[in-house]
């Protein structure tokens, strides 16, 4: 157990039971979503459909990199991953990234898409706001995946026609701010 | 709700209720408010910058919490203003009524 670590935590004034669950139910959001995505991704065909597949593939195998970036921070600060693979779904911060009724409406799919990582966003930022410079690790960790959500954001809704993003798509490999907690 | 309306003795799940087609906003006093935690079969409820808003059918406030730091039957309004959102998220849940102070 990482016991001074979490005393450090607790020491600075951070709810160490409300940064756990915070954590628990974005990690079920990213995992949950990594699941959601395949199935958008696999439906995003056709003439508009195969030029957001690309983007919706990188967004998907990053949000299972967060899952996997996520769960050591939780055990070290005491928490823990509910036994039911049920139960971890439903608490989710998010909520599901359901296919949307018609498929073909690519507009529907991408305000799926965009809307899960604006959920996202939200959820990183609070994050932060909560441990900045007092959590100084979970920080870090929040702060790396709220860079990667942002990007995410920003491909999908220049797409929707809300302005450039500023980004291009992902260059190498994914993950260029999770990945090192992913070593 | 009228000058007249009591609550006294009313179990939870009445004080909450409120007419789904009310041609007035319901008012609501902060006591009243406190029942509707969104458990127990409560509405979800809370108020912010004056308006109660029911948050009982939204993903983001089951069980009456929220993103595991807020927590519904009370006035949210300063909470609010250091959520990661703005007051915009607010208008995709309806507004029951207003918060009667005093």
């Amino acid at each position: 157990m990482a016991k001074v670590a979490q005393e450090m935590v607790k020491q600075a004034g951070v709810n160490l039971d409300d940064l756990v669950e915070l954590l628990v139910s974005n990690a079920a959001a990213e995992l949950t979503t990594y699941y959601y995505y395949t199935i958008l991704r696999v439906n995003l065909i056709g003439l508009e459909g195969e030029g957001i597949k690309e983007i919706a593939e990188t967004a998907r195998v990053e949000d299972r990199n967060h899952f996997e970036a996520l769960v050591p921070r939780i055990y070290e600060l005491g928490g823990e991953l509910p036994e039911n693979m049920k139960d971890f779904h439903d608490l989710s911060a998010c909520p599901p990234a359901s296919l949307p009724k018609d498929p073909t409406d690519i507009k529907a799919m991408l305000t799926v898409l965009v809307e899960a990582e604006r959920c996202a966003v939200r959820g990183y930022t609070q994050i932060c706001n909560m441990t900045a410079g007092k959590d100084h690790r979970t920080y870090d960790l929040a702060q790396a995946i709220l860079n990667e959500e942002i990007e995410h954001e920003s491909w999908f809704s220049e797409f929707l026609g809300e302005g450039p993003s500023g980004h291009f798509l992902r260059q190498g490999e994914t993950s260029p701010f999770v990945s090192k907690f992913l070593r | 709700m009228g000058e007249g309306d009591s609550h006294s003795g009313l179990p939870p799940r009445l004080l909450c209720s409120y007419p789904a087609t009310a041609p007035a906003m319901k008012e609501y006093t902060l006591e009243e408010l406190a029942q509707c935690t969104g458990e127990d079969g409560n509405p979800c409820l809370f108020c912010c910058d004056g308006l109660v808003y029911d948050a009982s059918e939204s993903y983001h406030w089951r069980k009456g919490r929220h993103h595991a730091l807020h927590r519904a039957g009370a006035d949210l309004t300063e909470e609010l203003k250091k959520a990661p959102h703005g007051a915009q998220l607010l208008e995709r849940l309806p507004v029951v009524g207003r918060l009667r102070r005093g």
